[in-house]
Order: C-alpha cells, then structure tokens, then sequence
C-alpha cells in the first residue's frame, strides 16, 4: 500500500491514467469541501513506492470531480463548486487551457467518453447533464439533458418535487453561484456508455436511474427509482456487460441493473434490480466496476471504508443473495479496505499492471493505492 | 488656439482656468489705454467691462446656474435612488442640499480672505471698500464688478467734462492745471505701478479663485452621489450581515444534526466505524460549528476560529503516527 497526503485538502475524486500506469488525478477540496478553494494534484508513483507529486493546480473553489482527457495523457478535467470545468495541461502551470462555465450550480462529477473521444459530459445540482467538445475548440456545450423536464416531458405531467426532508446538502462555498435547486434533481454522477458513444447514464438526488439517447429528439429513454426514494450518488457501466449498470446511494446499497429487464419508459414504482450488494454501514459515494472483470465492483463510503464486491454471474447465487439462499455461495464482499480515517469519497481502478490495484481518497487528506488481490 | 473663445473642442476646467487667466482684466488696461488715448471712443471697448459683462458676467452667470443644477438637479442616479429609497428621496434631497452649502459658503470665506487681503492694499479706495461690504456672497460678486463698471463710467464722465473745462480755460490755468495733472499723474503713475501688480494678482486671485469653486462644486456633485450610494452600500453590507448571521446560523443547525447523527449511530454499526466516527476531525469541527466555536470567515473562504485564525492551521497530521 502506497501513500499520499494532500496537506490541507480533502479528497473528493481520484482517476489513473488511461496513458500511464503510474500516474494519478486528484481532485481535493479545503475545509471537506464546504468553503475555500481546491486543488487538482497530478501524481506519479515512483519504482519505489513513494508518490510524488508531478503538477499541482489552485482553483477557486473546490473541486469534486476529475478525468483524464482520452486523446490527450497531459489533458485533466476538473469540476468545482463554482459551476465551472476546467480543462488542464500538465505541460503548462497555474491555469487551464479551457473552462466551460454554463453549470448554475456544483458540478459533481466529470466524465471523458471513451468511445467518442471529443466528448466529455459533466453532472451538476442544476439539474442538468451536459455534453461538451472541448475538441472542436468551443467551450458552449453540444446538449444539455434536463433531469426533471424530460421526465415531466415523456410522461406529460408535471411532477411535485420531491421535499427534502433533510437538510441534505451542507451550503459549500460563497463563490458558487447562489441558485436554490427547489426540484431536487442534483445530478451526482453521469458516466458515458462503454459500449455505445450515444448513451449516458446519470443518477440524481431524487433517487432516479437515467439513461439518455443522445440521438433521440427526447433522449431520455429509461428512467426509474433505483435507490428507494433516497438520494443515488453514484453509477457505472459495466464493461463487460453492455446492458449491465450498477448504481449506489444512500441508502447503503450498491445494486447492479440489467438495463434489458427494465421497460424503457418512466417508472412509478421501482423496477427489481439484478443484485444487491450490502454491508455498508453508511451512504455509498462512489462505485466502480473492474476494468479487469466482469464482476468485480469498488465501493467506497461515509462509513470510511472501500469494499471490493464480487457480482457473481450465477443466477442461482444471485436469487440467493437476494432471497436468503439454502446452498453456500461466495460472500458478495470480498474485501474491505479500512485506512481511511474519514470518509471515502473517490476509487478508481488501474488500468494497467497487475489486475486489483486501486486508488482511494478522502476527507482524512490520504490517497491510498493498494492492490485489492493482496488485501487480508 | 486651445484656449480661444471660438474653440469648438470640449470645455475642460483645465481650459476655462486657461482662458480665465489669459484674459486680461486688470486695471493696467484702463489706465495704459486711458492714458495713451484718453479721446478714443475704443477706450471704452477696450476696458474690459464689455468682455466681462458679455464673457465673464455670461460664463460667471453659466457657472451658477450650472452649479445650481448640479446641486439640486434630480438626475439619472438620483431618480434611480427615488425609486430605491421610495419616500425617503426628498428628505435625502434635502440633506444633500444643506449638504452642499458648505461650498458655497467656503467660496464666498475664499472671497473675503481675498478681498480682506486686497483691502488692506487699498485703504484708500474707499468705493473699494464698500463694494467689500457688498458682496459676502458669490452672487455678490458680479454686483461688485457692475459698480465697478458704473464707478469707471462716471470716472469716464468727470474726465470728459474736466477736458471740455480744459479747453474752455484761460492758458495760464490750463498749464497749471497740465502741470498739476501731470504731478498727480507722475505720483499716481509710480504709486499705480506698484498697484498695478498687486491688482492683476488680485485679478488672478478671483479667476483662480472662481474656477476652484467650479471645480470644488463638481466633486461636490460627486461627493453628493457618493455619499448617497455610501448609503446605499451601509444598506447593503448590512443585509449581507443580516444574511451572513442567518446562514451561519443555518449552517450551525446543520452541522449540530450531522454532528448528532454521526456521534449516535445506531447499534447496527460496527465498534470500529463508530470507533472512528468518534475519532474523526470532521466531527470535531461539526461540533464546533454546532457550539458558534468556529464560523466561515467573512468572505466565506475559510473557517476561522473566535481568534480569527484559519482552522486548518490546528489539523492534526494524518501520517504523524507513520512517521
């Protein structure tokens, strides 16, 4: 297990290299994220195990999701509090080369398609998704995918927001721009397809699943309560199985979807998902699928831990997963990652190498890499 | 060029003070041209009353007005603030007039501290004197040069009617009365030299002195908005304040609920998470907040302490027990 610590900066996002099996993203955040600026680390791990810091970048305000640019390996994306996504050359200091500024609210997450290589779409709190090319030299974006109207627009009516019982968003900080988001729509997480370079997951705080077609004059083509009516922070496709997703939320499920099984239209009550996975104690902040397999699945959570999960292809252990089952099957958690002193808010596997090496982050100012087939 | 009457470029304070002291209006005018051609009917159009009364009187006259209208004029800012303040415009209309008299009031001080220095120069100019008297106030002042003006036409006059007495006088009076007058003159000439100075300063005194008011009472229309959006930004800092003190307090119940939820989990969590929630920095700085020990900073970057002092000057090392 190597270490890293990110002085004064809680982690809020981690990604390897697509380019480099030793080089590393990491998104941070002063004060945990809920005043003060950030800072975007890019790390190099050394042949003897230290972690160096190669870049590193000041923001405004603090930063919550990072990407690697897929056509470029000095290419980082970040996106911060402010509404704002900037695109950073670790070839150049202090300033990015591109922000896209259309967001009103955070933007929680980034993601750099890997398919359609000029794209890249970022999920916020204003309840938007949106698709940029930073390749064609613009900086406006190519399509904008409202969470809650398209919903209202494919099933034609106008739906009550969600109240939020909770106070579920801490006020971060005083340079994001003061809107209120009243639909309760924030999108938390939007990841391209692995397998098509048209479709867009997205999971938001209003519990929903949503896929989108960009080709389709609607494009939201499936959409359903995935995590109970409360919050769903965190969704992946499985690049393995084209029609496989996994989604995670507060109510300390992971659950893994067969988007085949779902009727493609909106749902009001909570379609059956393929596997559960739980254990954690607390809200799930982000999940991962392997690169290396079909099954595996990173978790990491509030209740400062990382779970590696093992979604066994077997119906039968599946039903008994799910159902309480009479013959023995492998524990769904296969390891748990305890390190971490504070929350765990970032994973991401390696691409390269030998398969199960992992990075985590968090709110304790640590990145941790370690090998997920070497832990006890 | 640039300073000339006929100039079509734009009026600056820098030009009219150019034009204002380039202009001669001093009394070496009246007594060189008098003197060298006491009969020329351009001695009269060669004083400077004309220019005065048609430039200066006009300009003087302009520079009231103007400033008049800069003081009580409601213009764009002031009716966008009627609209702000609603009721409270006349009023503050009112303040900003009692406001601005102070400048008038410091011109005509500037007058007088002048013309008190101008009057112990001319003891014995008596009309002088009471034209000191007269004006105490800017208005004033262009009654003082129109007596002025009507003091050298009855001058004008005498001077007539003592040639006309000249020339039907006997030959012996008229020499000594020539020689009598050019004795007063020479005596008048040396003492007028001396004077002469002395005046055109004065002269230039009351231009410099006249265009400082007219740039005294541009910042002064300045000051007045400024002084009003001053107001307006009291106001609004005070509703930041307001607002601030509502999200701190906000942002306290807040972190008192994550603060309770994380130190009471429930009995299914484990020993050891719980063990670390205990543990936990962000707990202690939710309980913080909880308790108004720390706050967001006024500009809304950092946490501070009741010192002042940035929190996360205080955090513990996370790898001090690896080290």
């Amino acid at each position: 297990m190597f270490k890293f610590q990110t002085n004064g900066f809680s982690g809020y996002a981690v990604r390897y290299s697509p380019f480099y099996d030793n080089k590393i993203a990491v998104a941070t955040s002063a004060n945990y994220g809920l005043v003060g600026n950030g800072r975007l680390y890019v790390l190099s791990i050394m042949d003897d195990g230290n972690i160096i810091t190669d870049i590193s970048y000041d923001t405004q305000d603090g930063l919550f999701g990072v990407a690697w640019s897929e056509t470029n390996e000095n290419h980082v994306l970040t996106s911060s509090g402010d509404g704002c996504v900037s695109l950073f050359d670790t070839t150049l200091k202090d300033y990015p080369v591109m922000k896209f500024t259309e967001h009103q609210r955070e933007v929680f997450s980034v993601d750099w398609s890997n398919i359609d290589k000029n794209l890249f779409c970022s999920a916020s709190w204003d309840g938007s998704v949106k698709v940029w090319s930073p390749g064609s030299n613009r900086n406006t974006s190519l399509l904008t995918l409202r969470s809650l109207a398209s919903r209202e627009e494919k099933t034609g009516r106008i739906e009550k927001p969600i109240p939020v019982v909770q106070p579920s968003q801490v006020p971060m900080s005083k340079t994001r721009p003061n809107i209120r988001n009243d639909n309760n729509d924030c999108v938390y997480d939007a990841k391209f397809s692995f397998h098509d370079p048209n479709i867009i997951m997205s999971c938001n705080s209003d519990s929903h699943l949503q896929l989108w077609d960009t080709r389709l004059p609607n494009p939201l083509f499936m959409d359903f309560v995935a995590h109970n009516g409360l919050e769903a922070l965190s969704c992946d496709f499985n690049r393995y199985r084209p029609f496989v997703v996994a989604s995670a939320g507060v109510d300390k499920l992971a659950k893994v979807w067969d988007t085949r099984m779902i009727q493609p239209n909106v749902h009001s009550r909570p379609p059956r998902a393929l596997n559960k996975f739980m254990g954690h104690e607390f809200a799930i902040r982000k999940l991962a699928w392997s690169p290396h397999g079909p099954t595996q699945l990173l978790t990491c959570s509030y209740d400062m831990t990382v779970r590696v999960w093992n979604d066994s292809p077997s119906p039968t252990s599946r039903v008994g997963l799910l159902d309480g089952a009479s013959q023995p099957h492998a524990p769904p958690c296969s390891k748990i990652f305890s390190a971490h002193t504070e929350f765990v808010m970032g994973c991401d596997w390696s691409l390269w190498g030998e398969p199960g090496w992992v990075v985590t982050t968090g709110w304790d100012e640590m990145v941790y890499v370690w090998n997920t087939q070497r832990l006890q | 060029m640039f300073t000339s009457n006929g100039s079509c470029g734009p009026a600056t304070a820098l030009d009219n003070l150019s034009k204002r002291v380039g202009q001669d209006r001093t009394l070496e005018n009246d007594h060189v041209a008098r003197f060298r051609d006491q009969n020329s009917s351009q001695n009269r159009a060669f004083r400077a009353e004309s220019s005065f009364n048609t430039t200066a009187g006009a300009e003087f006259g302009q520079f009231q007005n103007t400033s008049v209208q800069r003081n009580y004029f409601p213009s764009a800012e002031l009716i966008r603030k009627n609209t702000r303040f609603g009721d409270n415009w006349s009023s503050e209309f009112r303040q900003q007039q009692e406001n601005n008299k102070w400048v008038e009031d410091f011109g005509a001080m500037n007058l007088e501290n002048v013309r008190m220095e101008q009057e112990q120069s001319f003891q014995t100019m008596d009309q002088r004197t009471n034209m000191q008297a007269m004006s105490s106030t800017a208005n004033a002042w262009t009654q003082e040069f129109n007596h002025m003006q009507h003091n050298k036409e009855m001058e004008y006059e005498m001077r007539i009617r003592e040639t006309q007495r000249l020339v039907n006088a006997p030959a012996r009076e008229v020499f000594s009365m020539v020689n009598q007058h050019s004795q007063q003159h020479n005596q008048n000439f040396t003492h007028n030299q001396t004077q002469l100075g002395d005046q055109s300063h004065y002269m230039t005194n009351l231009a410099f002195e006249r265009q400082f008011e007219t740039v005294q009472n541009e910042i002064d229309g300045m000051d007045m908005f400024s002084d009003s959006e001053q107001v307006e930004q009291q106001k609004e800092l005070q509703k930041e304040d307001d607002n601030n003190d509502i999200e701190t307090t906000k942002f306290a119940e807040i972190a008192q609920q994550v603060f309770n939820q994380m130190n009471n989990v429930d009995t299914t969590v484990s020993q050891n998470t719980e063990h670390k929630f205990k543990q936990s920095n962000f707990l202690r700085l939710m309980d913080k907040v909880a308790q108004r020990e720390v706050e967001i900073n006024g500009s809304g970057d950092r946490f501070i302490d009741k010192t002042g002092n940035d929190i996360r000057d205080y955090l513990p090392d996370p790898l001090s027990d690896l080290r």
